[in-house]
């Protein structure tokens, strides 16, 4: 093969969706404006969803999901580490099918990371020959999510920013990395590792709280805003949120003419990739203690309590920005898979691009996706400020929250409508 | 909570009637995109769209400029070059031109069957040159 090594500048080569026409954006915003203060203004004045009521023990990790995962990533894995440098079906099937089929998988069916996590599958096998089915030492309770938000913001450094983002080496040192810390970690802490530390397994966890199909593991049809503040609260929730809001953001902004006409070093781009993520949590944290009336320790309190609110705006986003990627360069990545060596077991792919075709249809798709995120965001913040809101301050402590969804909404149109 | 249902109802429909109406190729709306910066380097062939691309002194000219081609229309990169490179058409599938340092320009044509955004970057320079604006 003389057409080697196409390096891109994101994970995956190949072209990328047009922008969406600036008619389709204003109208995405109007309803989102509109909708927004219609919420604050005319909805409830009393929390309707925001009482999880008592958490249920998770149920026992299904057996043949389990034997599926260790398929799947058997199979994943060979093709990664064992597979060409060229047309990689492992590195496809991680950008494509793990990183962005993960969000319609728990939307879908729940949770099944759980399930099908064969790092989980390792460490309950440990943990019954050494007789300590909880790891050795407790979890510290400090670190929260901390390590996930690490975790994901690593993982889309190797995608977005780092020096060589299409490199297959590069994401085989990611991937063993991963794979030991995530061992290491789940041995010595049990569990309570991957609830907390393994970047898709929560990850999975939060999105799963907005399925509207499976509750606690088990198929409930369900009003997701139900189920959506069961997220449980600890350190580190903004961070997850805010890196994978701010890193999509960050993708669709590296793509624009005004980033691509600089020659940038490798440390300008992921200066910015963190930038991107620190300022959407910045401003999430600030929006949500803007209110009077409250103890300090409440305040300290907000951020977590309002978090959840965050999901909808980041799967709307994450579903504009990467349906054609998951639906389109899918069918190649699973192709690339299937003839994980090129010895041309499966004949030549033939791919089929029923939404870059249908250029009206796909953006009234994406814009209609970030509509919905934001309208299910700014429900489920409203219902949870009555809760932690004091009643002095319902209306005014909720304004900060209302805008900055709007802020983030306006953003995301932006770039779907500029770039 | 019956008004919001049925704000954001009437929202989706709004936006599924925009779906809808106009995917037929060569739709006006489609077409009409945000500031198509001008590039002084394209130039209208007689077939087609032609870009000039020179590299010189570790810096490419055009740098992250937008064209519009339609879908199946020939597209033709010229490149001039002081120091060999590759360049890169990230479609799908994608093309790469390989070039030489040298007075002469080294020349790829190709078209792109499918709407959507196509990078073509300058492998060791890491530098986008154009996007085609790929529209039906």
């Amino acid at each position: 093969m003389t057409v080697s090594l196409v390096l891109p500048a994101h994970g995956l080569g190949g072209s990328t969706d047009l922008p969406i026409p600036f008619l389709y954006a204003m109208v995405g915003a109007s309803w989102a404006l509109t909708i927004s203060f219609a919420v604050l203004a005319l909805a409830w004045k009393e929390p309707r969803f925001a009482d999880p009521g008592e958490p249920v023990a998770p149920r026992a990790r299904r057996p043949w999901i389990a034997v599926l995962g260790a398929v799947l990533s058997v199979w994943i894995l060979g093709a990664l580490f064992l597979g060409s440098n060229e047309q990689n079906g492992g590195q496809q099937a991680a950008y494509i099918f793990v990183w962005v089929g993960l969000v319609p998988l728990a939307l879908l069916f729940g949770h099944v990371w759980r399930d099908l996590s064969p790092w989980r599958t390792i460490q309950s096998g440990v943990g019954r020959l050494t007789a300590r089915p909880d790891g050795l030492i407790a979890y510290p309770e400090r670190l929260g999510y901390w390590p996930a938000a690490l975790g994901l913001l690593a993982f889309v450094w190797l995608e977005l920013a780092s020096p060589d983002p299409g490199s297959v080496t590069a994401m085989c040192w990611w991937v063993a990395i991963y794979i030991a810390v995530t061992l290491v970690g789940g041995i010595v802490f049990g569990p309570t590792w991957f609830d907390r530390a393994d970047p898709f397994d929560v990850y999975s966890a939060v999105v799963a709280r907005l399925s509207p199909f499976v509750e606690d593991g088990r198929f409930a049809l369900h009003n997701p805003l139900r189920s959506l503040p069961s997220i449980p609260v600890h350190p580190g929730l903004v961070a997850v949120l805010a890196v994978l809001l701010g890193s999509t953001a960050y993708d669709s902004f590296s793509a624009s003419q005004f980033w691509q006409s600089r020659s940038l070093s490798d440390w300008a781009h992921t200066a910015t990739l963190v930038g991107f993520c620190v300022i959407v949590g910045v401003l999430f944290v600030g929006a949500a203690v803007a209110t009077g009336g409250i103890s300090a320790e409440q305040r300290r309190r907000l951020p977590g309590a309002l978090a959840h609110s965050l999901v909808p705006i980041v799967v709307g986003y994450v579903f504009a920005h990467y349906l054609t990627y998951l639906l389109e360069k899918g069918q190649g990545a699973l192709h690339a898979l299937l003839d994980p060596f090129a010895h041309g077991w499966v004949g030549e792919p033939s791919i089929h691009y029923f939404l870059s075709t249908h250029t009206s249809t796909l953006a009234a798709l994406k814009v209609g996706f970030v509509v919905a995120g934001h309208v299910l965001a700014v429900i489920a913040a409203h219902d949870k400020a009555l809760v932690v809101l004091p009643r002095a301050h319902r209306l005014t402590g909720q304004l900060a929250m209302l805008v900055l969804m709007v802020v983030y909404t306006f953003t995301g149109l932006f770039l779907l409508f500029s770039v | 909570m019956n008004k919001i249902v049925a704000a954001v109802l009437a929202a989706l429909l709004l936006l599924a009637g925009c779906g809808d109406g106009d995917t037929s190729p060569g739709a006006a709306a489609d077409t009409d995109q945000p500031t198509p910066t001008a590039t002084s380097t394209t130039e209208p062939a007689s077939e087609g769209v032609v870009v000039d691309i020179t590299i010189a002194d570790g810096k490419v000219t055009p740098q992250g400029d937008r064209i519009d081609v339609k879908v199946g229309e020939p597209i033709t990169l010229l490149v001039t070059s002081d120091e060999a490179d590759e360049i890169h058409v990230h479609s799908d599938p994608e093309h790469t031109l390989d070039v030489v340092a040298g007075d002469s320009a080294k020349e790829l044509t190709f078209t792109v069957d499918t709407p959507g955004q196509v990078a073509v970057e300058s492998h060791h320079l890491h530098a986008t040159i154009v996007q085609l604006v790929v529209t039906p």
